[in-house]
């Protein structure tokens, strides 16, 4: 008996049929398979991302704490020896010595004092009093008029008083990195006028330093903080991390600009 | 219906210009992908000689005729047998197998059976089942192979979302559908036209969802800008 018409459609219809299953059944595999895959992946991700986090934490951290002792130190031990040493010198009977020894003398207390000064400037500096005390926009308005005083560098602020602490560790980690872009605009950009402003909106605050010398671009960020010298600019990106913000370098006709986004939720429960 | 006519009759013409368009466009960057490529302008050149002899047989000169017909038989089979080259090549390449030399075989296989069946034992000049089977089996086997390395792979590659997947999709696709059709094609063109008729309205859609899907995995490997900016 030969085979008719309908015999061999049924045979094509079935023979489509079942290799369509069976394709459709390996597809199926593999899409559950990668699903799988992806799931763990993205598990592996988020964990090496909490460990990168915190180590980026206890490096910040224990800058900060190192920071403090230095600061107290410097405060509490080399202010006091300081203070002491002019104390002593002003013991001095300057009225019996001749007229060389009474200059050394003036120029010997003079120094003392310049010293004494500068080790409360470092001390504060490093120390986070004001900070801690009268938050971050009275810190960053502090940084900036003592670094403008006796300078003719033109330097305003416009923060955004609306701010208000919800984690202070953040707090320290934002005022470190507008301490540590200012001070690279001093050092190399040779700017004349510089801006810091900031904008709060519901859980995010907007900073930006706007300067008219010569800054950085995006690409030389980027290139700069993998080097050794970058130092400075690997600790900002490590505080960008850990504040789950964003930094971007831009410039224009009538300067260069430094966006810095962070997201200023609570971290404490 | 005119319109309807002529877009059916040119549709493996048509179908094979989305990959082109997006091949000349978007300049797929992947330098994996020159087979795939190479497939689309093959093709597309002869299934526009093939569609064009049809549709102007009356240009043809007279040594391209057979028994009254105009014969461009010579075209598909010659398409069937690029297809395995070029596709079976990429999807090769595209993976790290541990046995890359039973694919390889497999590939030399196919050429030693093309040689000996249009030496011995049958025509070029006629549609070959024989080889459309050949192509099929060679194609699906090199899928499988692709689908399990793909189940089996531990690296961060999402093959999902890889290129080569909607292409070893779009390959299986047509060929576990035209496997049958082609098996039974003088039979069914014998014995049942009507559904003869109905199978090739299916192999064209097929042929269309395929080239989609090449297009689709050209597009995904076109080349893409950075974004700058560093986010925490």
């Amino acid at each position: 008996m030969g085979t008719t018409g309908t015999d061999i459609r049924y045979l094509v219809i079935i023979g489509i049929a079942v290799m369509l299953l069976l394709f459709t059944s390996f597809l199926l595999a593999l899409i559950f398979n990668q699903r799988k895959k992806l799931k763990y992946q993205q598990s592996m991700e988020k964990l090496r991302e909490q460990q990168q986090n915190q180590l980026i934490e206890a490096a910040v951290r224990s800058e900060e704490t190192e920071r403090h002792r230095i600061a107290e130190t410097l405060h509490d031990e080399v202010g006091a020896i300081l203070s002491s040493a002019k104390l002593h010198l002003l013991g001095i009977k300057s009225d019996i010595l001749d007229e060389r020894d009474q200059q050394l003398h003036e120029k010997g207390r003079e120094l003392l004092n310049e010293v004494i000064q500068k080790v409360r400037g470092i001390s504060h500096n490093l120390h986070s009093n004001i900070l801690k005390e009268f938050g971050l926009n009275e810190a960053i308005r502090h940084f900036i008029r003592k670094i403008a005083q006796g300078t003719v560098l033109h330097a305003t602020t416009a923060l955004d008083d609306n701010y208000k602490t919800e984690n202070p560790d953040n707090d320290i980690s934002i005022y470190r990195m507008v301490q540590e872009l200012v001070n690279n605009i001093l050092k190399y950009a040779n700017a004349t006028e510089f801006i810091v402003s900031s904008t709060h909106r519901g859980n995010e605050l907007d900073m930006v330093i706007f300067h008219n010398g010569d800054g950085l671009t995006q690409e030389q960020f980027e290139e700069l903080r993998y080097q050794k010298e970058g130092l400075g600019l690997k600790n900002i990106q490590n505080r960008i991390i850990l504040l789950k913000g964003s930094i971007h370098f831009t410039s224009g006709s009538e300067g260069y600009r430094i966006n810095i986004h962070i997201p200023v939720k609570s971290n404490q429960p | 219906m005119k319109l309807i006519n002529f877009i059916r009759d040119w549709s493996e013409v048509w179908a094979l210009l989305i990959p082109l368009i997006i091949i000349l466009v978007f300049k797929p960057a992947k330098k994996q992908l020159r087979p795939v490529i190479l497939y689309v302008f093959a093709g597309f050149i002869l299934n526009f000689l093939a569609t064009f002899m049809v549709e102007y047989y009356y240009l043809m000169p007279s040594w391209t005729y057979t028994d009254g017909y105009v014969n461009n038989n010579i075209l598909y089979n010659l398409h069937s047998f690029v297809r395995v080259l070029f596709l079976g090549w990429y999807i090769i390449s595209v993976r790290q197998y541990k046995f890359p030399f039973l694919l390889k075989t497999l590939l030399i296989f196919y050429l030693v059976f093309v040689i000996t069946n249009f030496t011995f034992y049958e025509s070029p000049f006629i549609l070959s089942t024989r080889l459309y089977a050949a192509e099929s089996i060679t194609l699906l086997v090199i899928c499988l192979f692709y689908f399990f390395r793909s189940m089996q792979d531990e690296s961060d590659i999402n093959w999902l979302k890889h290129p080569s997947f909607l292409i070893a999709a779009g390959i299986s696709l047509y060929e576990v559908i035209t496997f049958f059709i082609f098996l039974f094609f003088y039979p069914l063109h014998q014995k049942d036209i009507s559904f003869a008729a109905v199978t090739m309205r299916i192999y064209t859609i097929t042929f269309v969802v395929f080239c989609i899907l090449l297009a689709l995995a050209l597009y995904k490997s076109r080349k893409k800008s950075n974004l700058s900016g560093v986010t925490g």
